[in-house]
């Protein structure tokens, strides 16, 4: 027989929170929400209470100096959680204020479990805790006080939150974060001239929270969590046999390919400015529409209708755009972060059923990101791709390359070996015309053409011409015909 | 002053001291409604906080009703008892127009702060009956 307790979870009201603490709040939990000023401690525990506060649940918000309580609850007003309705009736404030400090811990625990008595609230919050804290200079006197106050509001079935102000270090030796059941921790990264807001969840008894940094925003609507993108799973052998191919829309590319891209792949389209890799992938995306494979782009330089415009065939995209078959989505926000961009892509891929997803382009996405992100940048991308290929799409992105003739390089950052996929376009001068070759470098799985063709870019996208079979060193930039020797050489 | 909050800070004192109130009613209902007021949003923003806005609510009452106390720092704990004192030594009519200046002016400064939404569901809870209009919201346009 089981007679295992069952914890109730309570939703956060978070969005993303519940995810990264393994499902929600547990019930009666004792909990502390720590961070810097100004990290969003306060907001955070307004946004979990309104969302949970109701006639049946009701909440009691304790405010104990710290943020002055006429500013906190000016301020609060201010984002779209804040159910003015609820205050009074399900929601119910209480300023201890100096005073009560002056009086002594005893006394602090004296007038809140009173107060919890005269209302039985099923939450309760303390802010700010760290001046309960200060209060007493004995470390035995503040446990005592913690365990007392955990199990008076436990044993009256509440679920606790401490806000208080704490930077990490503190957390060693302090008996708060010993008592505590789960441990938030909100803080705020700053790289050169940019701010990113974190949340771990460093502690949550009996449930597995998802560990590591989550990117926390702020905005009208209060905060929002972007959990951290796990290592992708290991990857499905699905022999590529068994896998649909993807038509590009470019026959001869096909041709080269074999087919057509494989489905489920990541494929990286390299070249210098201007080579049309921003062209090749919207005929990617556009031959999905017509094969009824609706399909998201993510643009990172330019505004969607700056692209829309400039595309080739451009009518015709706006008019899928309109129809929902296509998504383009601008993802350019201050200091963005490869979870946010993961979960802007995934929310449009499941908006419009998309199973082509192309990224335009990845120098620019590496530019949007926080600096702080840069630095991890193979590492993110690593789980986005894996991400993204996980929602069971086919992916092409962009990547910018300096042309260099004095070696063969497939991306600035290291990071073609995280793709499926390698599509190379460069320049190359013959016959004192600058002309355009394309390569398939790496496809896995599939006997792609190894050669390098010429293409040009007409008003219908990109056309694949001819082979250059007759000529040799032409990814040196300096080709010459087989046989033909340099004027000059012997 | 919004003339509503005058109306509501009318009805309260009425409710308060009764209807044939005598210069002594006018006083006590003047202390009831003023020490239920702080204690209800003291709660809510503290006391220090309450008594601050009901101690400038006093000076700006005083341009027309100069022999109104002022608060010691505005700290002090008998601020209400010290208004009633005051009130008691005038006519009601003019009692009752002092403390309307005083009553509506903090309910004003409450209401810019925390937002009238939220002052009028705690004026409410006071007094069901009188407060169910919430005061009209922000700032007027003569106001300065």
């Amino acid at each position: 027989m089981n007679q295992r307790v069952e914890i109730k979870r309570l939703p956060s009201g978070v969005p993303g929170l519940d995810a990264v603490l393994g499902g929600g709040l547990p019930e009666f939990s004792f909990n502390l929400i720590a961070g810097s000023p100004g990290a969003g401690k306060t907001t955070l525990a307004h946004q979990i209470m309104f969302a949970n506060a109701s006639a049946e649940r009701p909440a009691l918000f304790i405010t104990i100096l710290g943020e002055p309580p006429i500013k906190m609850l000016r301020y609060q007003q201010q984002y779209s959680f804040f159910d003015t309705a609820k205050v009074s009736e399900s929601v119910r404030f209480l300023h201890l204020g100096a005073d009560a400090l002056d009086r002594g811990l005893e006394q602090i625990l004296a007038g809140i479990v009173a107060e919890v008595e005269a209302t039985r609230p099923a939450l309760v919050f303390v802010d700010s805790f760290r001046s309960v804290a200060r209060r007493s200079s004995d470390e035995i006197e503040l446990q005592s006080f913690v365990q007392r106050l955990s199990l008076q509001l436990t044993s009256w079935e509440a679920t606790t939150f401490l806000i208080g102000e704490y930077e990490e270090p503190e957390a060693a030796g302090n008996p708060l974060f010993t008592i505590a059941d789960g441990i938030l921790w909100l803080s705020q990264q700053t790289s050169r001239n940019s701010i990113v807001r974190k949340l771990q969840v460093s502690k949550m008894r009996g449930q597995g929270q998802v560990p590591g940094l989550h990117t926390m925003k702020m905005s009208d609507d209060g905060i929002r969590i972007y959990p951290r993108l796990p290592n992708p799973p290991e990857h499905t052998a699905v022999a590529v046999d068994h896998r649909e191919r993807r038509k590009t829309g470019i026959a001869g590319l096909d041709q080269m390919l074999a087919g057509g891209i494989p489905s489920g792949y990541s494929v990286m389209v390299l070249g210098p400015s201007g080579s049309g890799k921003t062209v090749l992938t919207t005929q990617f995306i556009r031959e999905g529409i017509e094969r009824g494979e609706p399909g998201v782009i993510a643009v990172f330089e330019k505004r969607p209708d700056e692209y829309l415009t400039t595309a080739p065939d451009h009518p015709q995209l706006t008019q899928l755009v309109s129809s929902g078959m296509l998504k383009v989505l601008y993802i350019r926000p201050l200091d963005l972060s490869v979870d946010e961009t993961m979960e802007a892509i995934s929310a449009a891929v499941r908006e419009v059923g998309a199973k082509r997803v192309a990224i335009d382009s990845l120098s620019g996405f590496e530019l949007a990101l926080a600096p702080s992100f840069r630095d991890d940048f193979r590492e993110s991308l690593y789980r986005m791709i894996g991400g993204l290929v996980g929602l069971d799409v086919t992916v092409m992105m962009t990547c910018e390359l300096v042309e260099s003739y004095t070696e063969l390089r497939f991306s600035p950052h290291g990071i073609s070996f995280l793709t499926d996929g390698i599509i190379l376009q460069r320049y190359v001068e013959i016959a004192g015309v600058l002309r355009k070759l394309l390569l398939v470098a790496k496809m896995r799985g599939i006997d792609h053409s190894k050669e390098l063709r010429l293409y040009d870019i007409g008003p219908h996208g990109i056309e694949v011409g001819e082979g250059l079979a007759e000529y040799e060193g032409l990814l040196s930039g300096t080709p010459r015909r087989i046989g033909h020797p340099i004027e000059g050489e012997s | 002053m919004k003339p509503e909050l005058a109306e509501i800070a009318r009805r309260v004192l009425g409710r308060e001291a009764g209807e044939s109130a005598s210069p002594e009613r006018v006083a006590i209902g003047a202390a009831n409604a003023c020490e239920q007021l702080t204690q209800h949003f003291s709660r809510l923003i503290g006391r220090t906080g309450m008594r601050l806005l009901f101690d400038r609510s006093v000076l700006l009452a005083r341009h027309e009703y100069p022999w109104l106390p002022r608060g010691a720092n505005g700290l002090d704990d008998d601020a209400c008892s010290a208004l009633a004192d005051a009130l008691a030594q005038h006519d009601p009519g003019t009692a009752t127009a002092a403390f309307v200046a005083v009553w509506a002016t903090v309910v004003e400064l409450l209401g810019r702060f925390i937002g009238d939404a939220l002052v009028a569901r705690l004026l409410t809870e006071l007094w069901p009956e009188i407060s169910h209009h919430a005061p009209s919201s922000g700032r007027t346009e003569d106001e300065p």
